[in-house]
């Protein structure tokens, strides 16, 4: 199937009016999310998990696909209004958009974030239809020996853009690995850290582990840190950029569309990273850098298109190599599995409608994100009054009812407890959670792909140096590693992390 | 200063908890057979992560020990370490009953203790919240949805 066939056929798929509902809910509620402090992306996806589980496979995908890249509109607003980052990837529009709020240009600032996210993202959605069919057909020709190394530096990634040091990075991810080994050991039919629980035959169940990490652990964390929040919603005024605005965010928002696509291509890479970059790249290029910082309006716009831009990339390596480069896709990347679908390079023959139904969702989730994140401002500025103390306990529910509704055992709720405690202590004393999520996700095929190779070699570890792209995406992770350990890149990492 | 040292010995609790489980997680895995390089075993890679999981458990630990002080960690606050105690262990509460007792009372009891308590409404707005929103996700999740929920004693 060719681009625009298969785009038409996306559309064809994407307009059924369930999967219009379906889109329309992932967008406002990744609006929502991105707009609330506390609720990241993950979380809200781990939520949404169960509720997509009897529906179609394509309509479930588009939901939670919606969820994403809706939150990175939704992060913006809670940046610029109250200082607060909704989500990781909007801590750089804290900066410039706050300031521009504080100077009583709130209205400029929402509008240029909103625009320059659906210029980034509209892009990116073009882009990636035109380069995931290639990529799949190349991937078609990876052995497992490319996906040993495609794998670890994804993992590697993860860990080097964490926060918190390297060495509590291998720690979670290591953790991740072994606990995505739990269950009947498909080569041998052994059982493996089951602890003769039945419950743990078919290994950790995602959706009890992703709610535990990420909903009860962020509930415990909020509910010690009582944040206080300085709400701008007076001074917002006029929401139309001047022309002197546009002239000004032109340049920023075409390379932010680029640069985070690049980004969010790699293994590891996504939002986060490339808004940082961005930020980097026009604050390295303005004429006047002194006035970043203080409401640069160049600060704004390229940030906020590159994480829609890198979000919606962040795609490509999910889809067309089954390899999630965050942990965020590392959840929709369990999504499919429960839905019985493999993402992969064979994805796009197997699962048409699912492949081009989501890309062209995204298409659609773009427009309905503009209209709801313009002239639905106001309600976003209500939800934010609502005091956390509400919030937390349906958050509970949500939690419960998404693993209960799922699994349906007691087991598994005493599980998810027991993630959201480790996790809440993790967390508290500096170790980033998503590398043990895409370690979880991730560890299952590197073991299967690590063993076959050493089967197929009878033994030799050289199998790792006679495939062009493992041994390069090898030779990329290990040099990351290095890297990493060296002081200017430590400093670069903590300061990172103090703006995290 | 005690919350100083309150951090350290969390920390120090943490730090033992990834030796003790990497040391676990080899010797599970041994178990399991780490078999041969020609013919890998269940346990062959969770055995290698284990001695990485327990290496760097131990050196964190030892480093910390030498310093004798906690890392750039934010103390706790007796404020803040009550109202998370004390929805873990409603929570744990909640769970243990859920089957027992049904969705429909328990999460009411939960989420009016949780208004209540934590949130600071006053009890009889927080019963009435939380019976609407009892309700709400009742209707939402079991009667729209379809969601499987436990009826317990109203069964």
């Amino acid at each position: 199937m060719g681009i625009a066939d298969g785009l038409i056929a996306g559309l064809e798929v994407a307009a059924l009016p369930a999967n219009l509902l379906f889109c329309f809910a992932g967008v406002f509620l990744g609006t929502l999310i991105g707009v609330l402090p506390g609720i990241g992306p993950a979380t809200a996806m781990a939520l949404l998990l169960p509720i997509t589980v009897g529906a179609p496979p394509a309509s479930g995908i588009i939901l939670l696909a919606g969820i994403y890249y809706g939150s990175m509109y939704g992060g913006s607003t809670t940046s610029i209004l109250i200082n607060v980052p909704g989500e990781a990837a909007s801590v750089m529009t804290c900066i410039e958009g706050h300031q521009m709020a504080r100077q009583g240009r709130a209205g400029p600032a929402l509008a240029l974030a909103a625009i320059g996210s659906f210029v980034a993202g509209t892009l990116a959605v073009v882009a990636l239809s035109v380069i995931a069919a290639p990529i799949a057909r190349a991937a078609v020709l990876l052995g497992p020996t490319d996906y040993v190394g495609l794998m670890v530096l994804g993992l590697v990634m993860v860990m080097v853009i964490s926060s918190g040091s390297i060495s509590n990075a291998v720690l979670t991810t290591s953790f991740g690995i072994v606990l995505g080994l739990v269950g009947v050991d498909t080569m041998s039919g052994d059982q493996r850290f089951t602890f003769g629980f039945p419950q743990l035959l078919e290994g950790v169940d995602v959706i009890t582990l992703v709610v535990g990490l990420f909903g009860i652990s962020e509930v415990l964390q909020n509910l010690e840190n009582t944040v206080v929040r300085s709400l701008v919603a007076d001074k917002i005024g006029r929401i139309m950029p001047s022309r002197d605005d546009w002239r000004r965010s032109r340049g920023p928002i075409a390379r932010g569309s680029v640069l985070g696509f690049i980004l969010g291509l790699l293994p590891g890479g996504g939002a986060v990273l490339a808004s940082f970059a961005s930020y980097a790249v026009e604050k390295r290029i303005s004429r006047e850098p002194e006035k970043f910082g203080k409401g640069a309006l160049e600060g704004l716009a390229g940030p906020e298109s590159a994480n829609n831009s890198a979000a919606t990339a962040a795609f490509i390596p999910l889809l067309t190599l089954g390899i999630p480069p965050n942990a965020v896709l590392g959840i929709l990347l369990g999504a499919l599995m429960i839905q019985g679908i493999s993402p992969g390079p064979l994805m796009m023959i197997r699962n048409p409608d699912v492949f081009w139904g989501v890309v062209a969702s995204m298409y659609i989730g773009n427009v309905m994100l503009l209209v709801l994140n313009l002239p639905l401002i106001g309600l976003w500025i209500q939800i934010l009054r609502i005091p956390y103390g509400v919030l937390f306990p349906l958050i509970l529910i949500f939690c419960v009812i998404g693993v209960y509704g799922t699994v349906g055992s007691i087991f598994h709720l005493g599980l998810m407890l027991i993630f959201g405690v480790a996790g809440y202590l993790l967390r508290r004393t500096g170790y980033d959670l998503a590398p043990m999520i895409l370690g979880f996700v991730l560890g299952p095929l590197l073991e299967v792909n690590i063993r076959r190779s050493l089967i197929a070699s009878d033994g030799d570890w050289s199998f790792l140096l006679t495939r062009p792209v493992g041994l390069v995406c090898l030779i990329a992770a290990a040099l990351l590693l290095v890297a990493s350990t060296m002081p200017a890149i430590r400093a670069g990492r903590a300061a990172l992390q103090s703006e995290d | 200063m005690q919350a100083e040292e309150g951090v350290l010995t969390v920390e120090v609790f943490i730090k033992a908890a990834w030796t003790a489980a990497g040391l676990a997680v080899v010797w599970l895995a041994w178990t399991l057979g780490i078999g041969r390089l020609d013919e890998p075993g269940p346990g062959l890679m969770s055995f290698w992560l284990g001695i990485l999981i327990a290496a760097i458990g131990a050196w964190q630990l030892f480093a910390l020990l030498a310093a004798r002080q906690p890392s750039a960690i934010e103390p706790w606050t007796r404020g803040g370490v009550l109202r998370v105690a004390t929805v873990v262990v409603l929570l744990t509460v909640y769970i243990l009953l859920f089957e027992v007792v049904g969705f429909v009372l328990t999460t009411f009891v939960l989420l009016t203790v949780l208004f209540g308590v934590l949130a600071g409404i006053r009890w009889h707005w927080a019963v009435v919240l939380g019976a609407v929103l009892t309700s709400a996700n009742y209707g939402l999740f079991k009667m729209l949805l379809g969601t499987q929920l436990p009826t317990g004693i109203f069964g």
